[in-house]
Protein backbone atom coordinates (compact mmCIF):
# COMPACT_ATOMS: atom_id res chain seq x y z
CA UNK A 1 0.00 0.00 0.00
CA UNK A 2 1.26 3.47 -0.82
CA UNK A 3 0.92 6.56 1.37
CA UNK A 4 -2.38 7.81 -0.03
CA UNK A 5 -3.92 4.37 0.36
CA UNK A 6 -3.02 4.47 4.06
CA UNK A 7 -4.49 7.97 4.34
CA UNK A 8 -7.66 6.64 2.72
CA UNK A 9 -8.19 3.86 5.24
CA UNK A 10 -7.17 6.00 8.20
CA UNK A 11 -9.73 8.64 7.20
CA UNK A 12 -12.39 5.96 7.08
CA UNK A 13 -11.45 4.93 10.64
CA UNK A 14 -11.53 8.57 11.74
CA UNK A 15 -14.97 9.27 10.26
CA UNK A 16 -16.35 6.10 11.81
CA UNK A 17 -14.84 7.10 15.15
CA UNK A 18 -16.51 10.51 15.09
CA UNK A 19 -19.74 8.87 13.99
CA UNK A 20 -19.65 6.62 17.07
CA UNK A 21 -19.03 9.63 19.30
CA UNK A 22 -21.88 11.54 17.66
CA UNK A 23 -24.47 9.16 19.08
CA UNK A 24 -23.42 9.90 22.65
CA UNK A 25 -26.63 8.69 24.24
CA UNK A 26 -26.38 5.16 22.85
CA UNK A 27 -22.67 4.99 23.77
CA UNK A 28 -23.50 5.98 27.34
CA UNK A 29 -26.37 3.52 27.71
CA UNK A 30 -24.19 0.69 26.44
CA UNK A 31 -21.50 1.54 28.94
CA UNK A 32 -23.90 1.98 31.82
CA UNK A 33 -24.76 -1.67 31.20
CA UNK A 34 -21.10 -2.63 31.59
CA UNK A 35 -20.86 -0.75 34.87
CA UNK A 36 -23.99 -2.48 36.16
CA UNK A 37 -22.76 -5.90 35.05
CA UNK A 38 -19.39 -5.32 36.73
CA UNK A 39 -21.09 -4.25 39.94
CA UNK A 40 -23.16 -7.46 39.94
CA UNK A 41 -19.98 -9.49 39.32
CA UNK A 42 -18.27 -7.66 42.15
CA UNK A 43 -21.01 -8.82 44.55
CA UNK A 44 -21.08 -12.35 43.13
CA UNK A 45 -17.33 -12.95 43.26
CA UNK A 46 -16.96 -11.27 46.68
CA UNK A 47 -19.40 -13.83 48.05
CA UNK A 48 -17.57 -16.72 46.32
CA UNK A 49 -14.24 -15.54 47.74
CA UNK A 50 -15.84 -14.84 51.13
CA UNK A 51 -14.40 -11.31 50.90
CA UNK A 52 -10.91 -12.76 51.39
CA UNK A 53 -8.16 -10.82 49.67
CA UNK A 54 -5.59 -13.61 49.89
CA UNK A 55 -7.61 -16.62 48.72
CA UNK A 56 -6.54 -17.87 45.26
CA UNK A 57 -8.98 -19.90 43.12
CA UNK A 58 -7.81 -21.32 39.79
CA UNK A 59 -4.93 -18.83 39.77
CA UNK A 60 -7.08 -15.76 40.48
CA UNK A 61 -7.38 -13.57 43.56
CA UNK A 62 -10.58 -11.56 44.03
CA UNK A 63 -8.85 -8.39 42.81
CA UNK A 64 -7.43 -10.33 39.87
CA UNK A 65 -10.73 -11.74 38.71
CA UNK A 66 -12.47 -8.38 38.90
CA UNK A 67 -9.81 -6.67 36.79
CA UNK A 68 -9.93 -9.66 34.44
CA UNK A 69 -13.66 -8.99 33.97
CA UNK A 70 -13.10 -5.25 33.35
CA UNK A 71 -10.89 -6.19 30.43
CA UNK A 72 -12.90 -9.14 29.08
CA UNK A 73 -16.18 -7.20 29.17
CA UNK A 74 -14.65 -4.09 27.56
CA UNK A 75 -12.93 -5.95 24.74
CA UNK A 76 -16.14 -7.76 23.80
CA UNK A 77 -18.99 -5.39 24.62
CA UNK A 78 -17.02 -2.31 23.72
CA UNK A 79 -15.96 -3.62 20.35
CA UNK A 80 -18.27 -2.90 17.49
CA UNK A 81 -18.10 -6.42 16.10
CA UNK A 82 -21.76 -6.95 16.74
CA UNK A 83 -23.06 -3.81 15.09
CA UNK A 84 -20.93 -4.27 11.99
CA UNK A 85 -22.38 -7.70 11.43
CA UNK A 86 -25.90 -6.40 11.98
CA UNK A 87 -25.41 -3.48 9.65
CA UNK A 88 -23.62 -5.42 6.97
CA UNK A 89 -26.16 -8.25 6.85
CA UNK A 90 -28.92 -5.66 6.66
CA UNK A 91 -27.06 -3.80 3.93
CA UNK A 92 -26.68 -6.99 1.95
CA UNK A 93 -30.38 -7.77 2.38
CA UNK A 94 -31.59 -4.30 1.45
CA UNK A 95 -29.08 -3.72 -1.34
CA UNK A 96 -27.65 -0.75 0.60
CA UNK A 97 -24.27 -2.36 0.10
CA UNK A 98 -24.29 -0.96 -3.48
CA UNK A 99 -22.87 2.55 -2.83
CA UNK A 100 -20.17 1.22 -0.52
CA UNK A 101 -19.12 -1.25 -3.18
CA UNK A 102 -18.89 1.34 -5.94
CA UNK A 103 -15.97 3.23 -4.38
CA UNK A 104 -12.30 2.73 -5.23
CA UNK A 105 -11.20 0.79 -2.19
CA UNK A 106 -10.95 -2.77 -1.08
CA UNK A 107 -14.31 -3.43 0.55
CA UNK A 108 -12.98 -5.79 3.22
CA UNK A 109 -10.34 -3.21 4.17
CA UNK A 110 -13.03 -0.53 4.21
CA UNK A 111 -15.11 -2.56 6.67
CA UNK A 112 -12.03 -3.44 8.69
CA UNK A 113 -10.87 0.15 9.19
CA UNK A 114 -14.32 1.50 9.89
CA UNK A 115 -14.81 -1.22 12.52
CA UNK A 116 -11.42 -0.64 14.12
CA UNK A 117 -12.13 3.11 14.24
CA UNK A 118 -15.24 2.70 16.30
CA UNK A 119 -14.09 -0.41 18.21
CA UNK A 120 -11.03 1.36 19.62
CA UNK A 121 -13.21 4.31 20.67
CA UNK A 122 -15.86 2.13 22.29
CA UNK A 123 -13.47 -0.25 24.03
CA UNK A 124 -11.60 2.78 25.35
CA UNK A 125 -14.74 4.31 26.85
CA UNK A 126 -15.82 0.99 28.37
CA UNK A 127 -12.36 0.45 29.89
CA UNK A 128 -12.31 3.90 31.47
CA UNK A 129 -15.75 3.51 33.05
CA UNK A 130 -15.23 -0.12 34.13
CA UNK A 131 -11.79 0.62 35.57
CA UNK A 132 -13.12 3.58 37.54
CA UNK A 133 -15.72 1.38 39.22
CA UNK A 134 -13.44 -1.57 40.04
CA UNK A 135 -10.59 0.70 41.18
CA UNK A 136 -13.03 2.39 43.55
CA UNK A 137 -14.27 -0.97 44.89
CA UNK A 138 -11.07 -3.05 45.19
CA UNK A 139 -8.09 -0.84 44.30
CA UNK A 140 -5.67 -0.76 41.33
CA UNK A 141 -4.76 -3.70 39.04
CA UNK A 142 -1.54 -5.68 39.62
CA UNK A 143 0.25 -4.62 36.48
CA UNK A 144 3.09 -2.19 35.89
CA UNK A 145 2.81 0.69 33.43
CA UNK A 146 5.62 -0.73 31.28
CA UNK A 147 3.62 -3.90 30.71
CA UNK A 148 0.48 -2.07 29.54
CA UNK A 149 1.63 -1.46 25.93
CA UNK A 150 2.03 -5.23 25.49
CA UNK A 151 -1.51 -5.79 26.72
CA UNK A 152 -2.69 -3.08 24.36
CA UNK A 153 -1.18 -4.97 21.39
CA UNK A 154 -3.07 -8.11 22.38
CA UNK A 155 -6.31 -6.14 22.85
CA UNK A 156 -6.04 -4.71 19.33
CA UNK A 157 -5.39 -8.19 17.93
CA UNK A 158 -8.46 -9.43 19.82
CA UNK A 159 -10.55 -6.67 18.22
CA UNK A 160 -9.21 -7.61 14.77
CA UNK A 161 -10.11 -11.26 15.38
CA UNK A 162 -13.63 -10.34 16.43
CA UNK A 163 -13.99 -8.21 13.34
CA UNK A 164 -12.89 -11.03 11.03
CA UNK A 165 -15.25 -13.52 12.64
CA UNK A 166 -18.31 -11.26 12.61
CA UNK A 167 -17.48 -10.00 9.12
CA UNK A 168 -17.36 -13.56 7.79
CA UNK A 169 -20.73 -14.25 9.37
CA UNK A 170 -22.23 -11.12 7.80
CA UNK A 171 -20.94 -12.18 4.42
CA UNK A 172 -22.97 -15.36 4.83
CA UNK A 173 -25.89 -12.98 4.22
CA UNK A 174 -25.15 -13.44 0.53
CA UNK A 175 -26.25 -17.06 0.85
CA UNK A 176 -28.61 -17.14 3.81
CA UNK A 177 -31.71 -15.04 4.24
CA UNK A 178 -30.95 -14.47 7.88
CA UNK A 179 -27.59 -14.51 9.68
CA UNK A 180 -28.98 -13.69 13.14
CA UNK A 181 -28.74 -17.34 14.22
CA UNK A 182 -25.03 -17.54 13.34
CA UNK A 183 -24.42 -14.27 15.11
CA UNK A 184 -26.31 -15.42 18.19
CA UNK A 185 -24.27 -18.63 18.42
CA UNK A 186 -21.04 -16.67 18.00
CA UNK A 187 -22.01 -14.20 20.74
CA UNK A 188 -22.63 -17.05 23.17
CA UNK A 189 -19.43 -18.84 22.16
CA UNK A 190 -17.44 -15.71 23.00
CA UNK A 191 -19.36 -15.24 26.27
CA UNK A 192 -18.61 -18.79 27.44
CA UNK A 193 -15.74 -20.39 25.49
CA UNK A 194 -14.13 -17.00 24.89
CA UNK A 195 -13.96 -16.49 28.63
CA UNK A 196 -15.85 -13.22 28.71
CA UNK A 197 -18.02 -14.24 31.68
CA UNK A 198 -15.73 -16.70 33.50
CA UNK A 199 -11.97 -17.18 32.99
CA UNK A 200 -11.21 -20.46 31.18
CA UNK A 201 -9.04 -21.65 34.08
CA UNK A 202 -12.24 -22.14 36.12
CA UNK A 203 -13.45 -24.75 33.58
CA UNK A 204 -12.81 -28.51 33.92
CA UNK A 205 -9.60 -29.46 32.15
CA UNK A 206 -11.25 -31.08 29.09
CA UNK A 207 -13.43 -28.02 28.43
CA UNK A 208 -10.49 -25.72 28.94
CA UNK A 209 -8.55 -27.68 26.33
CA UNK A 210 -11.39 -27.40 23.83
CA UNK A 211 -11.77 -23.69 24.51
CA UNK A 212 -8.09 -23.07 23.98
CA UNK A 213 -8.14 -24.81 20.60
CA UNK A 214 -11.02 -22.64 19.37
CA UNK A 215 -10.41 -19.03 18.23
CA UNK A 216 -12.91 -17.49 20.67
CA UNK A 217 -10.51 -17.52 23.61
CA UNK A 218 -8.14 -15.23 21.71
CA UNK A 219 -10.88 -12.63 21.40
CA UNK A 220 -11.37 -12.05 25.12
CA UNK A 221 -9.68 -14.53 27.48
CA UNK A 222 -6.12 -14.19 26.21
CA UNK A 223 -5.64 -10.40 26.54
CA UNK A 224 -7.63 -10.29 29.78
CA UNK A 225 -5.59 -13.08 31.38
CA UNK A 226 -2.42 -11.32 30.28
CA UNK A 227 -3.71 -8.13 31.90
CA UNK A 228 -3.84 -9.76 35.36
CA UNK A 229 -1.00 -12.33 35.05
CA UNK A 230 1.53 -10.69 32.78
CA UNK A 231 4.65 -12.60 31.71
CA UNK A 232 6.77 -11.95 28.66
CA UNK A 233 6.58 -15.58 27.55
CA UNK A 234 2.78 -15.63 27.71
CA UNK A 235 2.74 -12.38 25.72
CA UNK A 236 4.83 -13.92 22.96
CA UNK A 237 2.83 -17.13 22.72
CA UNK A 238 -0.52 -15.30 22.92
CA UNK A 239 0.39 -12.82 20.20
CA UNK A 240 1.75 -15.61 18.00
CA UNK A 241 -1.48 -17.58 18.30
CA UNK A 242 -3.63 -14.50 17.83
CA UNK A 243 -1.68 -13.68 14.66
CA UNK A 244 -2.09 -17.22 13.37
CA UNK A 245 -5.85 -17.02 13.88
CA UNK A 246 -5.94 -13.60 12.22
CA UNK A 247 -4.28 -15.06 9.13
CA UNK A 248 -6.63 -18.05 9.09
CA UNK A 249 -9.82 -16.04 9.61
CA UNK A 250 -8.51 -13.34 7.28
CA UNK A 251 -8.18 -15.85 4.44
CA UNK A 252 -11.73 -17.05 5.17
CA UNK A 253 -13.13 -13.49 5.30
CA UNK A 254 -11.49 -12.38 2.04
CA UNK A 255 -12.38 -15.67 0.33
CA UNK A 256 -16.02 -15.55 1.39
CA UNK A 257 -16.25 -11.95 0.26
CA UNK A 258 -14.80 -12.72 -3.18
CA UNK A 259 -17.36 -15.51 -3.61
CA UNK A 260 -20.19 -13.45 -2.12
CA UNK A 261 -19.53 -10.38 -4.24
CA UNK A 262 -20.55 -12.37 -7.29
CA UNK A 263 -23.95 -12.71 -5.71
CA UNK A 264 -24.42 -9.04 -4.79
CA UNK A 265 -27.89 -7.66 -5.06
CA UNK A 266 -29.58 -11.01 -5.21
CA UNK A 267 -31.97 -9.00 -3.06
CA UNK A 268 -33.44 -5.81 -4.44
CA UNK A 269 -31.92 -6.04 -7.94
CA UNK B 1 -18.61 11.27 -31.00
CA UNK B 2 -16.66 8.80 -28.93
CA UNK B 3 -18.55 5.81 -27.55
CA UNK B 4 -17.78 5.43 -23.84
CA UNK B 5 -20.28 2.82 -22.75
CA UNK B 6 -21.02 -0.15 -24.92
CA UNK B 7 -23.12 -3.10 -23.90
CA UNK B 8 -23.46 -6.27 -25.94
CA UNK B 9 -26.07 -8.98 -25.27
CA UNK B 10 -25.96 -8.41 -21.53
CA UNK B 11 -27.93 -10.91 -19.50
CA UNK B 12 -28.50 -11.35 -15.79
CA UNK B 13 -30.45 -14.23 -14.31
CA UNK B 14 -31.33 -14.39 -10.62
CA UNK B 15 -32.47 -17.46 -8.74
CA UNK B 16 -35.56 -16.88 -6.66
CA UNK B 17 -36.59 -19.19 -3.87
CA UNK B 18 -40.19 -20.29 -3.66
CA UNK B 19 -42.13 -21.36 -0.64
CA UNK B 20 -45.59 -22.85 -0.45
CA UNK B 21 -48.05 -21.30 1.96
CA UNK B 22 -48.32 -22.34 5.58
CA UNK B 23 -46.19 -24.21 8.07
CA UNK B 24 -45.97 -27.36 5.94
CA UNK B 25 -44.71 -25.21 3.08
CA UNK B 26 -42.03 -23.74 5.33
CA UNK B 27 -40.83 -27.18 6.34
CA UNK B 28 -40.80 -28.35 2.77
CA UNK B 29 -38.74 -25.36 1.64
CA UNK B 30 -36.11 -26.12 4.30
CA UNK B 31 -35.52 -29.67 3.10
CA UNK B 32 -36.40 -29.38 -0.54
CA UNK B 33 -36.02 -25.76 -1.63
CA UNK B 34 -37.55 -24.92 -4.95
CA UNK B 35 -35.91 -22.27 -7.12
CA UNK B 36 -36.95 -20.61 -10.29
CA UNK B 37 -34.97 -18.44 -12.66
CA UNK B 38 -35.80 -14.81 -12.99
CA UNK B 39 -34.36 -13.03 -16.02
CA UNK B 40 -33.76 -9.45 -14.83
CA UNK B 41 -31.83 -8.33 -17.90
CA UNK B 42 -32.46 -10.20 -21.12
CA UNK B 43 -29.74 -9.87 -23.79
CA UNK B 44 -29.71 -6.10 -24.06
CA UNK B 45 -27.31 -4.13 -26.27
CA UNK B 46 -26.79 -0.37 -26.46
CA UNK B 47 -24.13 2.37 -26.68
CA UNK B 48 -23.65 5.70 -24.94
CA UNK B 49 -21.63 8.54 -26.44
CA UNK B 50 -19.51 11.02 -24.52
CA UNK B 51 -21.49 14.06 -23.39
CA UNK B 52 -24.88 12.44 -23.81
CA UNK B 53 -27.68 12.57 -21.26
CA UNK B 54 -29.33 9.19 -21.56
CA UNK B 55 -32.55 8.32 -19.82
CA UNK B 56 -32.96 4.66 -18.93
CA UNK B 57 -36.65 4.23 -18.29
CA UNK B 58 -38.89 1.46 -17.21
CA UNK B 59 -41.45 0.41 -14.63
CA UNK B 60 -40.35 -1.04 -11.29
CA UNK B 61 -38.62 -4.38 -11.71
CA UNK B 62 -37.84 -3.82 -15.39
CA UNK B 63 -34.08 -4.32 -14.91
CA UNK B 64 -32.88 -0.70 -14.67
CA UNK B 65 -31.02 -1.01 -11.38
CA UNK B 66 -29.58 -4.36 -12.35
CA UNK B 67 -28.14 -2.82 -15.51
CA UNK B 68 -26.68 0.16 -13.66
CA UNK B 69 -25.11 -2.13 -11.05
CA UNK B 70 -23.49 -4.21 -13.78
CA UNK B 71 -22.14 -1.05 -15.43
CA UNK B 72 -20.66 0.11 -12.12
CA UNK B 73 -19.09 -3.29 -11.58
CA UNK B 74 -20.84 -4.38 -8.40
CA UNK B 75 -22.89 -7.05 -10.12
CA UNK B 76 -21.61 -9.88 -12.31
CA UNK B 77 -23.66 -10.54 -15.43
CA UNK B 78 -24.70 -14.08 -16.33
CA UNK B 79 -23.49 -13.57 -19.90
CA UNK B 80 -22.72 -10.85 -22.42
CA UNK B 81 -20.18 -8.06 -22.36
CA UNK B 82 -19.95 -4.45 -21.27
CA UNK B 83 -17.27 -1.86 -21.75
CA UNK B 84 -17.19 1.38 -19.76
CA UNK B 85 -14.33 3.80 -20.53
CA UNK B 86 -12.30 0.86 -21.78
CA UNK B 87 -12.83 -1.27 -18.66
CA UNK B 88 -14.84 -4.39 -18.04
CA UNK B 89 -16.67 -3.14 -14.95
CA UNK B 90 -16.98 -6.32 -12.89
CA UNK B 91 -13.34 -7.21 -13.52
CA UNK B 92 -11.84 -3.72 -13.07
CA UNK B 93 -14.26 -2.19 -10.59
CA UNK B 94 -11.75 -0.15 -8.60
CA UNK B 95 -9.95 1.33 -11.61
CA UNK B 96 -13.29 2.26 -13.11
CA UNK B 97 -14.49 3.76 -9.83
CA UNK B 98 -11.94 6.60 -10.09
CA UNK B 99 -13.49 7.76 -13.35
CA UNK B 100 -17.21 7.42 -12.75
CA UNK B 101 -19.60 8.82 -10.16
CA UNK B 102 -22.62 6.99 -8.83
CA UNK B 103 -25.73 8.10 -7.01
CA UNK B 104 -28.24 5.55 -5.80
CA UNK B 105 -31.41 7.49 -5.00
CA UNK B 106 -32.62 5.16 -2.30
CA UNK B 107 -29.22 4.09 -0.98
CA UNK B 108 -27.45 7.02 0.66
CA UNK B 109 -23.68 7.32 0.85
CA UNK B 110 -23.64 10.28 3.26
CA UNK B 111 -22.92 9.48 6.91
CA UNK B 112 -26.28 9.93 8.59
CA UNK B 113 -25.14 11.42 11.91
CA UNK B 114 -22.35 13.58 10.50
CA UNK B 115 -22.47 16.80 8.49
CA UNK B 116 -22.06 16.44 4.71
CA UNK B 117 -18.62 18.08 4.81
CA UNK B 118 -17.26 15.05 6.72
CA UNK B 119 -18.38 12.71 3.94
CA UNK B 120 -16.95 15.09 1.31
CA UNK B 121 -13.57 15.17 3.08
CA UNK B 122 -13.61 11.40 3.33
CA UNK B 123 -14.37 11.10 -0.39
CA UNK B 124 -11.39 13.33 -1.16
CA UNK B 125 -9.21 10.75 0.65
CA UNK B 126 -10.93 7.74 -0.86
CA UNK B 127 -10.41 9.12 -4.36
CA UNK B 128 -6.88 10.26 -3.40
CA UNK B 129 -7.48 13.87 -4.49
CA UNK B 130 -4.87 16.57 -4.27
CA UNK B 131 -5.82 18.82 -1.36
CA UNK B 132 -5.69 22.14 -3.20
CA UNK B 133 -7.57 20.80 -6.18
CA UNK B 134 -10.16 19.28 -3.89
CA UNK B 135 -10.78 22.61 -2.09
CA UNK B 136 -11.28 24.32 -5.43
CA UNK B 137 -13.58 21.62 -6.73
CA UNK B 138 -15.59 21.59 -3.51
CA UNK B 139 -16.13 25.33 -3.64
CA UNK B 140 -17.28 25.13 -7.26
CA UNK B 141 -19.76 22.33 -6.55
CA UNK B 142 -21.04 23.82 -3.31
CA UNK B 143 -21.80 27.06 -5.17
CA UNK B 144 -23.33 25.28 -8.13
CA UNK B 145 -25.56 23.05 -6.00
CA UNK B 146 -26.32 25.86 -3.53
CA UNK B 147 -25.25 23.85 -0.51
CA UNK B 148 -25.40 26.26 2.40
CA UNK B 149 -25.78 23.49 4.96
CA UNK B 150 -22.32 21.91 4.87
CA UNK B 151 -21.99 21.58 8.65
CA UNK B 152 -25.51 20.41 9.47
CA UNK B 153 -25.83 16.70 10.36
CA UNK B 154 -27.35 14.90 7.39
CA UNK B 155 -30.22 13.53 9.46
CA UNK B 156 -31.55 17.10 9.82
CA UNK B 157 -31.65 17.84 6.06
CA UNK B 158 -34.70 17.69 3.81
CA UNK B 159 -34.79 14.97 1.18
CA UNK B 160 -34.04 17.46 -1.60
CA UNK B 161 -31.08 18.95 0.27
CA UNK B 162 -29.78 15.48 0.98
CA UNK B 163 -30.01 14.44 -2.66
CA UNK B 164 -28.09 17.54 -3.77
CA UNK B 165 -25.35 16.68 -1.28
CA UNK B 166 -25.38 13.05 -2.47
CA UNK B 167 -24.74 14.22 -6.02
CA UNK B 168 -21.93 16.56 -4.92
CA UNK B 169 -20.30 13.66 -3.06
CA UNK B 170 -20.21 11.67 -6.29
CA UNK B 171 -18.78 14.54 -8.36
CA UNK B 172 -15.77 15.58 -6.24
CA UNK B 173 -13.34 13.45 -8.22
CA UNK B 174 -14.45 14.94 -11.55
CA UNK B 175 -15.90 11.76 -13.04
CA UNK B 176 -16.35 11.47 -16.79
CA UNK B 177 -19.62 9.60 -16.42
CA UNK B 178 -22.19 9.96 -13.70
CA UNK B 179 -24.69 7.17 -13.20
CA UNK B 180 -27.80 8.14 -11.29
CA UNK B 181 -30.24 5.50 -10.15
CA UNK B 182 -33.63 7.13 -9.57
CA UNK B 183 -32.20 10.47 -8.40
CA UNK B 184 -35.58 12.19 -8.09
CA UNK B 185 -37.48 9.43 -6.34
CA UNK B 186 -39.57 10.65 -3.44
CA UNK B 187 -38.83 14.34 -4.05
CA UNK B 188 -41.50 17.01 -4.40
CA UNK B 189 -41.96 18.83 -7.70
CA UNK B 190 -39.78 21.83 -6.82
CA UNK B 191 -36.91 19.66 -5.57
CA UNK B 192 -37.17 17.43 -8.64
CA UNK B 193 -36.96 20.46 -10.90
CA UNK B 194 -33.92 21.73 -9.04
CA UNK B 195 -32.08 18.43 -9.40
CA UNK B 196 -32.88 18.29 -13.10
CA UNK B 197 -31.63 21.83 -13.67
CA UNK B 198 -28.39 21.05 -11.88
CA UNK B 199 -27.74 17.85 -13.78
CA UNK B 200 -28.31 19.59 -17.07
CA UNK B 201 -26.07 22.51 -16.09
CA UNK B 202 -23.33 20.12 -15.08
CA UNK B 203 -23.58 18.34 -18.40
CA UNK B 204 -23.31 21.67 -20.28
CA UNK B 205 -20.42 23.06 -18.24
CA UNK B 206 -18.28 19.93 -17.89
CA UNK B 207 -19.48 17.71 -20.71
CA UNK B 208 -20.14 14.97 -18.14
CA UNK B 209 -21.95 12.00 -19.62
CA UNK B 210 -25.12 11.33 -17.66
CA UNK B 211 -26.74 7.92 -17.43
CA UNK B 212 -29.94 8.20 -15.50
CA UNK B 213 -32.58 5.66 -14.58
CA UNK B 214 -36.09 6.68 -13.74
CA UNK B 215 -39.66 5.54 -13.87
CA UNK B 216 -40.76 9.15 -14.20
CA UNK B 217 -41.30 10.27 -17.81
CA UNK B 218 -40.95 13.89 -16.65
CA UNK B 219 -37.29 13.36 -15.67
CA UNK B 220 -36.43 12.22 -19.15
CA UNK B 221 -38.50 14.82 -20.90
CA UNK B 222 -36.86 17.71 -19.07
CA UNK B 223 -33.34 16.35 -19.24
CA UNK B 224 -32.41 13.75 -21.78
CA UNK B 225 -31.42 13.76 -25.44
CA UNK B 226 -32.13 10.09 -25.82
CA UNK B 227 -34.23 7.51 -24.06
CA UNK B 228 -33.96 3.78 -23.70
CA UNK B 229 -37.08 2.09 -22.42
CA UNK B 230 -36.72 -1.29 -20.83
CA UNK B 231 -39.51 -3.66 -19.88
CA UNK B 232 -39.22 -7.18 -18.46
CA UNK B 233 -35.47 -7.00 -19.08
CA UNK B 234 -35.77 -6.19 -22.78
CA UNK B 235 -35.18 -2.91 -24.59
CA UNK B 236 -38.42 -1.84 -26.22
CA UNK B 237 -37.32 1.63 -27.36
CA UNK B 238 -33.94 3.22 -28.04
CA UNK B 239 -34.04 6.50 -29.91
CA UNK B 240 -34.28 10.28 -29.55
CA UNK B 241 -36.68 11.87 -27.17
CA UNK B 242 -38.33 13.81 -30.02
CA UNK B 243 -39.33 10.61 -31.75
CA UNK B 244 -40.61 9.11 -28.54
CA UNK B 245 -42.78 12.12 -27.90
CA UNK B 246 -43.96 12.38 -31.48
CA UNK B 247 -44.83 8.73 -31.88
CA UNK B 248 -45.84 7.55 -28.46
CA UNK B 249 -46.36 10.32 -25.95
CA UNK B 250 -48.99 12.58 -27.41
CA UNK B 251 -51.30 12.54 -24.47
CA UNK B 252 -51.24 14.42 -21.18
CA UNK B 253 -52.98 13.65 -17.94
CA UNK B 254 -54.92 16.51 -16.42
CA UNK B 255 -56.24 16.13 -12.94
CA UNK B 256 -58.74 18.80 -11.93
CA UNK B 257 -60.06 19.43 -8.44
CA UNK B 258 -63.34 21.26 -8.42
CA UNK B 259 -65.12 23.43 -5.90
CA UNK B 260 -68.51 22.34 -7.25
CA UNK B 261 -69.79 19.07 -8.67
CA UNK B 262 -68.73 18.69 -12.34
CA UNK B 263 -70.95 19.12 -15.38
CA UNK B 264 -70.34 17.10 -18.54
CA UNK B 265 -67.05 17.71 -20.32
CA UNK B 266 -67.03 18.54 -24.02
CA UNK B 267 -63.61 19.28 -25.47
CA UNK B 268 -61.85 17.93 -28.60
CA UNK B 269 -59.37 15.18 -27.75
CA UNK B 270 -60.31 15.06 -24.07
CA UNK B 271 -61.34 11.73 -22.65
CA UNK B 272 -62.70 11.38 -19.17
CA UNK B 273 -60.87 8.58 -17.36
CA UNK B 274 -62.32 9.06 -13.93
CA UNK B 275 -64.94 11.31 -12.47
CA UNK B 276 -66.18 11.66 -8.96
CA UNK B 277 -67.96 14.27 -6.91
CA UNK B 278 -65.29 16.97 -6.92
CA UNK B 279 -62.62 15.85 -9.33
CA UNK B 280 -62.01 14.98 -12.97
CA UNK B 281 -59.24 12.90 -14.44
CA UNK B 282 -58.76 13.72 -18.10
CA UNK B 283 -56.57 12.25 -20.81
CA UNK B 284 -55.89 14.80 -23.55
CA UNK B 285 -54.77 13.82 -27.05
CA UNK B 286 -52.46 16.70 -27.90
CA UNK B 287 -52.88 16.09 -31.63
CA UNK B 288 -56.49 17.15 -31.31
CA UNK B 289 -56.40 19.83 -28.64
CA UNK B 290 -53.83 21.86 -26.75
CA UNK B 291 -53.29 21.86 -22.99
CA UNK B 292 -53.63 25.64 -22.71
CA UNK B 293 -56.96 25.61 -24.58
CA UNK B 294 -58.23 22.87 -22.32
CA UNK B 295 -57.26 24.86 -19.24
CA UNK B 296 -59.05 27.91 -20.64
CA UNK B 297 -62.09 25.75 -21.25
CA UNK B 298 -61.96 24.27 -17.76
CA UNK B 299 -61.54 27.56 -15.93
CA UNK B 300 -64.28 29.10 -18.06
CA UNK B 301 -66.81 26.36 -17.47
CA UNK B 302 -66.01 24.93 -14.04
CA UNK B 303 -65.10 26.24 -10.62
CA UNK B 304 -61.54 24.95 -10.61
CA UNK B 305 -59.73 24.60 -7.27
CA UNK B 306 -56.55 22.90 -8.49
CA UNK B 307 -55.02 21.56 -11.71
CA UNK B 308 -52.21 19.05 -12.09
CA UNK B 309 -50.73 18.22 -15.50
CA UNK B 310 -48.52 15.17 -16.00
CA UNK B 311 -47.26 12.73 -18.57
CA UNK B 312 -48.93 9.35 -18.89
CA UNK B 313 -47.29 6.70 -16.69
CA UNK B 314 -44.43 4.78 -18.26
CA UNK B 315 -46.48 1.55 -18.30
CA UNK B 316 -48.94 3.15 -20.71
CA UNK B 317 -46.21 4.42 -23.01
CA UNK B 318 -44.85 0.87 -23.16
CA UNK B 319 -48.29 -0.47 -24.04
CA UNK B 320 -48.39 2.11 -26.85
CA UNK B 321 -45.00 0.93 -28.13
CA UNK B 322 -46.13 -2.70 -28.17
CA UNK B 323 -49.29 -1.78 -30.05
CA UNK B 324 -47.38 -0.25 -32.98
Amino acid sequence: MNVSAYAKYLSIAKVEMSNSFSSVSSALIRNVVIVVVLFIFYNLWSTIYGHSSTLVISGFTLVGILWYLVMSESVVSGSQGHTVSYRLSDDIKSGNIAPALSKPYNFVMYCFWSTIGSAVARTGIALVLGSALIWFLVGPPQISITELPFVFVSVVLALILQFLLYFSISILGFWFEDTIAFKWITDKMIFILGGMLIPLSFFPQWLQTIAEILPYSYMSYAPSYMFVNFTMSSFISTVALQSAWIIALGVIAFGLFELGARRVSINGG
Amino acid sequence: METIISVEKLRKVFLTKHKEAGLAGSFKSVFKPRFSEYVAVNDISFDVKRGEILGFLGPNGAGKSTTIKILVGILYPTSGSANVLGYTPWKQRRKLAYRIGTVFGQKPQLWYHLPAIDTFNLMSRIYELDDRQYRKRLKYLVDLFEIDYLDVPVRRLSLGQRMRAEIVASLLHEPEIILLDEPTIGLDIIAKQKIRELISKLNREENVTVFLTSHDMDDVEKLCNRAIIINHGKIVYNDTLERLKRDYVHTKRIEVKLAKAPKTLVFPGAKLIKKDEFSLNIELDQKRGSVSDLIDYLTGNFEVADINISDPPIEEIIVGIYKK
